[in-house]
Parts: structure tokens; sequence; C-alpha cells
């Protein structure tokens, strides 16, 4: 992309979001609306269906973060499909989307973002199976649109939300992160590292244990101001496979087979529905732990160099939400050097993964 | 961590070039930050690349595009020094870029702009560009404990 390109006028970008505003609104009077609203992280979203198809396997996840409809919303999101609304894309959108369909141009990045619909006051990302989510930061509206509910990838009810909750909730102190998160009485650990580190597993064993409650095992609003403290958004915990439950007994029968998705399904816990009072809305960070499954006899704890620990958590935040790159790195710096950070190696018992974390908060 | 220091100066220089490189924008995402260091992550990859010597003053210059020739100039100017070692290190750690897939040939050069200048820093001493490619993280990936389970339960360890 040259120099011309990135110097489109940011009218022309908020005609995109604008399209898609009037289009939320006549698929409003066509089918009605339904208002849920949200606080994470001290951010009040109020998060508007046009009709109530997509409602259940959205909202589901956000149950503990609902809050009174009362309350002024300091964002919103409008959502959306073509098929229970019948109410097409602009044309503009839908053409600009069959554009992006028919070959992976340049400005779109890996992670979905529409680069020259990312600048200035506008964000767009068109990722997974045809999802697009706009966001006009003057206004703080966004838009979640797909053409049909019934199309919805699996992973969406799990996490929903996740690219525009990124856009509404960054800043200079505060930022979504890929990591868990489990909260003590003595103060709460994240857990951090890529997709597949341990980061669930190490969540779903303390899930239940004695003096420990989930906040989250892949996705947290961090804050930084006055004290680190991570925000639970998802109610969820996941793990890939069925076979995979044979490790937690305890928890097997609580989870859903969210969806099949034609060779594997994907169990989903809702933690509200049924560990209500194992669930933590947040907890102040004492310590970042990055498991690592080393089929160990016991759980071992090495200090981690701040270095090292945003080396580990930053690439894998980056890398799956089309955020603010820059200010998530910083703001990834800042974490890692003000929180001390431990490499957590699991073992095959995974009922041995509790003690060591109490252990980590303990002398952190 | 394990970690794999893929450039220093091997004393081989490249081959010389003309042509422009430019940071591949839609793949490659990076920042700068106060102790020097200078963090570049391959998004498709997930790779993680720690820049440290010159290679944070380097690296910028191929936001705007510049070639090896450039390039060297301009860490010349910088330095105020044009022996051998860091001509053969700059290539080199151009070079390195390619392969890693960090820039690309610019297509389209803004052919106007004067990419080697550079204003001289009295006291400041050349040291080699270094890329460190941390490899740790898709080794995390590769193993995974609860996301790609197999058939067999918890994950074991594939034998190399």
């Amino acid at each position: 992309m040259n120099q011309a390109d990135h110097d489109v006028a940011d009218g022309d970008r908020l005609a995109l979001v604008d399209l898609l505003d009037r289009a939320f609104d006549d698929a409003v009077v066509r089918v009605g609306e339904v208002v849920r609203t949200v606080r994470i992280a001290n951010e009040v979203i109020a998060i508007r269906f046009a009709g109530g198809a997509l409602v259940p396997a959205l909202m589901r996840a956000l149950g503990p973060v609902v809050v009174a409809p009362e309350i002024p919303p300091t964002a919103t999101i409008d959502v959306w499909d073509t098929v229970s609304t019948g109410r097409p894309l602009p044309l503009l959108v839908r053409d600009l989307l069959r554009a992006h369909d028919a070959a992976w141009l340049g400005d779109r990045g890996p992670r979905g973002e529409l680069q020259q619909y990312s600048v200035g006051s506008v964000r767009a990302a068109y990722y997974g199976p045809g999802l697009l989510s706009t966001f006009n930061r003057s206004k703080r509206r966004g838009t979640f649109w797909i053409n049909d509910h019934g199309a919805l990838p699996w992973y969406e009810p799990g996490s929903p939300f996740r690219v525009l909750f990124d856009w509404i909730l960054g800043g200079p102190t505060r930022h979504l992160v890929h990591a868990g998160a489990i909260h003590s009485s003595s103060g709460g650990v994240l857990l951090g590292g890529a997709g597949g580190s341990g980061k669930s597993t190490t969540a779903l064993a303390c899930l239940g244990a004695p003096d420990l409650r989930y906040v989250s095992d892949d996705y947290v609003t961090i804050g930084l101001e006055p004290e680190p403290v991570a925000w639970n958004m998802y109610a969820t915990a996941k793990v890939k496979s069925p076979a995979d439950l044979g490790r937690f007994p305890r928890l097997r029968d609580h989870f859903t087979a969210l969806d099949i998705d034609g060779e594997a399904e994907h169990p989903v816990l809702f933690v509200h529905e049924h560990l209500r009072s194992s669930l933590a809305g947040s907890t102040p960070l004492r310590a970042l732990v990055f498991p690592r499954y080393l089929a160990l006899d016991e759980c071992t704890i090495d200090a981690v160099q701040p270095d090292i620990a945003f080396k580990l958590l930053a690439p894998s935040t980056i890398q799956q939400v089309p955020t603010d790159t820059a200010a998530a790195m910083q703001f990834m710096r800042s974490l890692t050097t003000r929180v001390p950070a431990f490499r957590l190696g699991l073992p095959r018992d995974v009922e041995l993964i509790p003690a060591a974390i109490h252990r980590i908060i303990a002398n952190a | 961590m394990t970690t794999r220091l893929i450039h220093q100066y091997s004393g081989q220089g490249t081959e010389m070039t003309t042509e422009r490189y430019r940071v591949n924008p839609s793949n490659v995402v990076f920042d700068t930050f106060e102790d020097g260091e200078a963090a570049v992550i391959n998004l498709v990859t997930g790779t993680y690349y720690s820049l440290t010597g010159s290679a944070p003053v380097l690296w910028p210059r191929f936001v705007e595009g510049i070639s090896s020739d450039e390039l060297i100039a301009f860490a010349s100017n910088i330095y105020n020094t044009t022996n051998r070692s860091l001509v053969a290190s700059v290539e080199a750690f151009v070079a390195e870029l390619v392969r890693e897939g960090l820039i690309e040939v610019d297509n389209n050069p803004m052919l106007t702009s004067d990419a080697s200048a550079a204003p001289e820093v009295a006291g400041a001493t050349f040291v080699e560009p270094k890329v460190e490619r941390f490899d740790d993280l898709q080794e995390l990936i590769l193993l995974d404990p609860v996301h790609d389970v197999s058939d067999l339960g918890w994950p074991h360890a594939q034998v190399s």
C-alpha cells in the first residue's frame, strides 16, 4: 500500500460505518430490537440486537457481566444478520466484502483488519467465516454482522465480540489480553502464553479448588492503574476435544458440546451456569504465570525475567486480535515490568496445579 | 526460552543491490522500546524477533523503503565510519530480514526520497545489527496440552 492509499480521508472511512449504522436501524424497523447491557472493566456497553436470532448464542458467555439496562452506556455494539432480519448489507459494503472473498487483497491483514478502514476514527475487520466488525471511535458505536446467524463459527459463542471489545476497551492503561486468570483471597495470577501452552489446563485444574476462583481461561481485560488487575469477560472454559475431558472428571458433566463442525466437537463449560460461586469478576494481579506441559511428577516454578515474560505474552495477543499493535506492545511491556513472572512446569497429575498457584501467589 | 541468534556478522557479505525493501505491512508489526530493543512480530507465523545492536536504528528505514546500498550509506552517516565490518554486517542484516519474510521488495518505491540521509550522531559507535528469533513460542504451539489433544488424551511430547 502506498502513501496515497493511506491518505484516504477519514470521511471516506466514516461513510462505511454510516452505511452500516443505517442498515442496522433499518433491520431494527423490520424485526425489532433486543438490548443487553454489559459492564466490563468499568466500561458499560449496550449490545443492541436487530431481532433475537443471535441473542442466545452471543450473550450466553456474557451472563455474569450483564447489568441493568438503565445504566447509561459508554459504548454500543449493533448486532445483526441478514438472513433473520431480511436486511441485506448496503451495496457498497457487500461489494467490498465480495472483493475480499474473491481474493486476499493486499490491504487485509492476517487478523482480518481492513487496513485502509483502520485509520483515524474507524476500525474495521473482516475475519473468520464472514464476520464483519467495525467501530466508530468518535461515536463509540460498533457493528457486528454476519450473513446468517446459523453460520456463526463455533468459537464465537465462547468468546463473543472480542474484536469489538478490544477496540472499545483498549487504551494506554487498559487492554484486552490473550490470557487466563485465577483469583485467590491473596490476589491473582495471569495465565499467559501462546494457544495450547497450558492456560486452559491450569485454569480448569483450579476451577473449584480451595480458595481459588476462576476468572478466565483465554481472554481477560487488564488494567494497570492504580494497580494491575484482570477483569473477567467470558464465563467460559474450553477444551479442544471430548477426549480431553477425562482429565477433569469433576467438571466433565458440566461441559456442553457447543457445536460440531463436521469432524470434532468443541466442549465448552459455561462456568456461571454450574459453578457460579467459583467465578470471580476480577483479581488484582500478583504474578504472571506461563504454564508449560513438561510431563513431570511435580510442578516446577521458575522465575522469568520481564523481557522474557513480554515475549511470551505479547505475540499471541497481537496475533489473535486486530488491535492497535504499538499500544498493545507498550501496554504489555508495562505490565511485564510491573508484575513478577514465573514459568510453571505442568505435571501429569493436574490435581497438583492448584497448590502450585498458591505457592506462586504467596511468594510473588 | 529457546532462542536462536540468526544473524551476527560472519565476515561473508552478500551481493549488494539497489532494490529497495519495505516492511511487509500486512504481516509484520513492530515497536521500539525505551531500552533500545525493537520488537518485531510476524503475524502469520506468530514468531517474535528481537532486534538489538544497531538493528533498532536501521529497522525503521524499511518503513519508507530503502536499498542495501542506501542503508549502508545511512549507517555510515550515523556512525561516521565506512569500515568493511559495517558494510558486511548491514548486508547480512538485510539478507536475513528478507529470508525471515520481515521485509520484501518494494514494487512501488518512492524514488524521490533520500533514504540514506541521516544526521551524524556524535559519539555513536557502530554495533553490528542482531536479529534474535524466539522459536520457543512455536514449540509451545506444537506441544498443545489442551487444544490439540490427541485420542490418547493428555499429550505426549513428540520424539524428534
